[in-house]
């Protein structure tokens, strides 16, 4: 029989602690140092996580995915005080991936996409809940790393760098994709009459004021 | 309109779009997404007991006992109640289940609950339980009385959590049995296999606890122990469970040295006598360990008097909790004040605080000095490490002390800062008490 063991919860690390300080933490395996990155990292990761997929979606799995990564990887980040950019990275690439799942799931059923499951969690009136459904329906129709540059830069609004090094790609690789993926969601919106009228409709009310 | 003002309309409606998506979605972590942290911490728990190496698991042993179990359960009769969710179905043998989710044992035996994705769970004879939430792979089962035994499938992605009183179980994949006395305030759980982690009063961190491990909680006494005393066997055929034939590991007795960690109060002499072995460990190892009385003995050879007055800030706290663990209260305490003395400002003597608090609370003359310290931690540390806590015991004590008008505003202040918190459910019974009233 294994000796029975207690397993004490040692003294934390202060909350105002570096990324570099953390990462050290987390690599010297610091009990605390895992549920200091959480704390510091989920709203900024489910928040790209639901911007990039649509606001009602459980993103909850993909969270923890891209924790995991960030846990087993961080021995290998050669500047760990770029601790958040690698987290957006991750949570980058995890999006990506997502996405590919999702366009494989549908190109076997042979479907287009059609619906955004489930409803939004803001308090939005029932006009805006159906035009950020269209919207992500375009969205949807955008290719993969057009979409992820679109959303980290305009959405999430990152600096052009950020998404450069989130999508570990040049500057001028992310602007040309942040050009093709615009175009391509105008040309898109351009084409939903509807939705282009109800925004219209409430730039005349005033509503973007 | 023209091709050009059409352009610009989209261009317009897609900037707009933006900022419908940017207030869509929010910052604020949905209460399943904070219960994400836990999920987090267990599969890192996970992770590193797999790189310390893993233990070989007998699966040729699993099947044939997979095999037995599923034969028996094919020979046997029972009452099938299916509970279809829209996730994922359970059902219910020798039991009843409401329509929301609540489980009786009908039978004297007791009750199996077996969920779609292979995960089961025993239920003795009186235990009321409630599978709460049902999620895509797990659910969320909440022990109000009783003993269950649980055997719970590894799959990515799944979360299972047991809310046993104050206290919440993260498991991933493994056997375990739990247990939860609401009358004493009182939680056993003995893991078999895999590990996993609990949270509520002293173990807000979380605490992992893993296979041959038997944790005892005892909310009222401040008191957690661990050892490696066995479950006993439940009446219900526990061959029903895929896995549940013990491995020799599991049901031998716990070796002496085990129970006497667990045991302080049992283990003391032996404990202290082990001293050549241990001496070379640091304190840190030592608590890390079990091995409180080591401490303790080392404390007492180099003199109790000089330590507290003159012992480095980390190696008084291990003192504090060494004789915490060890039920050494009167050395404990000693040791506390003198964090609070000699450290004054610190963090650490904030804590100390709250723990004192807790001691005071084991003598039922000094539960006013328990309130004291309380209050003096949350004024200190509103933001602390145990700050739910201490206004959850503050709230209990003043319930006690000065009847429910009393605690009325506490538990309301309570719910408005820890709706979640493990204390929770305490508050919101004395407001709806006070409310029939």
């Amino acid at each position: 029989m294994r000796e029975a063991r207690l397993f004490l919860v040692q003294g934390g690390i202060p909350q105002e602690v570096d990324d570099a300080t953390l990462v050290h933490k987390l690599i010297d395996q610091h009990p605390h140092a895992a549920r200091l990155i959480w704390q510091r990292f989920a709203p900024m990761v489910h928040r790209i996580l639901r911007r990039s997929l649509g606001p009602d979606e459980d993103v909850e799995d993909l969270a923890q995915e891209v924790f995991m990564c960030v846990f087993q990887k961080a021995s290998t980040l050669r500047e760990p005080q770029a601790l958040k950019a690698f987290v957006i990275t991750v949570t980058a690439f995890t999006v990506r991936g997502e996405l590919r799942r999702r366009w494989s799931r549908r190109w076997l059923r042979r479907q287009r996409p059609e619906t955004v499951p489930g409803q939004l969690v803001s308090n939005q009136d029932i006009e805006s809940r159906e035009a950020l459904r269209r919207f992500y329906l375009i969205l949807d129709r955008v290719g993969i790393q057009d979409r992820t540059a679109f959303v980290l830069r305009f959405i999430e609004g990152m600096p052009l760098e950020e998404v450069a090094v989130a999508l570990d790609v040049s500057v001028a690789t992310a602007k040309r994709r942040l050009s093709r993926a615009w175009d391509r969601v105008v040309l898109l919106a351009e084409r939903d009459t509807a939705l282009v009228d109800y925004i219209s409709s409430l730039q005349r009310d005033g509503a973007c004021a | 309109m023209n091709s050009w003002e059409k352009r610009a309309a989209a261009d317009q409606a897609v900037t707009r779009l933006v900022r419908i998506a940017q207030e869509a979605s929010i910052d604020d972590l949905s209460s399943s997404e904070e219960d994400g942290l836990l999920r987090f911490e267990a599969a890192v728990a996970e992770q590193r007991v797999r790189r310390r190496g893993p233990s070989k698991k007998t699966w040729g042993l699993r099947a044939a006992a997979f095999a037995a179990a599923a034969a028996m359960a094919a020979a046997s009769v029972v009452f099938f109640t299916s509970h279809r969710s829209s996730v994922q179905a359970f059902e219910v043998a020798n039991g009843s289940v409401s329509s929301g989710g609540y489980i009786r044992p009908t039978a004297p035996e007791g009750a199996r609950v077996r969920f779609a994705g292979g995960t089961e769970v025993l239920l003795e004879s009186g235990a009321r339980t409630r599978v709460a939430e049902v999620y895509a792979h797990g659910a969320r089962i909440l022990l109000e009385e009783g003993k269950a035994r649980l055997h719970v499938k590894p799959l990515v992605g799944a979360k299972w959590l047991v809310d046993a009183g104050p206290y919440t179980i993260l498991v991933t994949g493994t056997v375990f049995d739990v247990a939860w006395t609401g009358a004493e305030e009182s939680l056993d759980l003995w893991l078999r296999e895999g590990s996993v982690v609990l949270t509520g009063p002293l173990t807000t961190q979380g605490f992992v606890v893993r296979a041959g491990q038997h944790l005892v909680a005892r909310v009222r006494e401040n008191l957690l122990l661990l050892d490696g005393q066995p479950s006993e066997d439940f009446r219900i055929r526990s061959s029903d469970i895929v896995g549940d034939a013990p491995t020799p590991e599991l049901i031998a007795p716990a070796p002496a040295g085990a129970a006497k960690v667990a045991r302080p109060t049992e283990g003391r002499t032996a404990s202290a006598g082990a001293g050549d072995d241990t001496r070379a460990h640091s304190w840190a190892k030592r608590l890390a360990t079990g091995d409180f009385d080591g401490i303790l003995a080392d404390a007492d050879r180099r003199g109790l008097e000089g330590l507290l007055s003159k012992a480095p800030r980390a190696e008084l706290g291990m003192l504090a909790d060494a004789a915490r663990y060890a039920r050494r209260f009167d050395v404990a305490r000693r040791a506390l004040l003198a964090e609070r003395e000699r450290f004054a400002g610190s963090a650490q003597a904030s804590e100390a605080a709250f723990f004192l608090g807790g001691l005071a609370e084991s003598d039922a003359s000094s539960v006013p000095s328990a309130l004291e310290w309380y209050e003096r931690y949350l004024a200190e540390s509103p933001q602390g490490t145990y700050a739910s806590q201490a206004l959850g015991r503050k709230l209990m004590i003043v319930h006690r002390l000065r009847g429910r008008e009393a605690a009325k505003p506490l538990a309301l202040a309570y719910l408005n800062q820890y709706p979640k918190g493990p204390y929770a459910r305490y508050a919101k019974n004395l407001l709806e008490t006070n409310a029939i009233k």
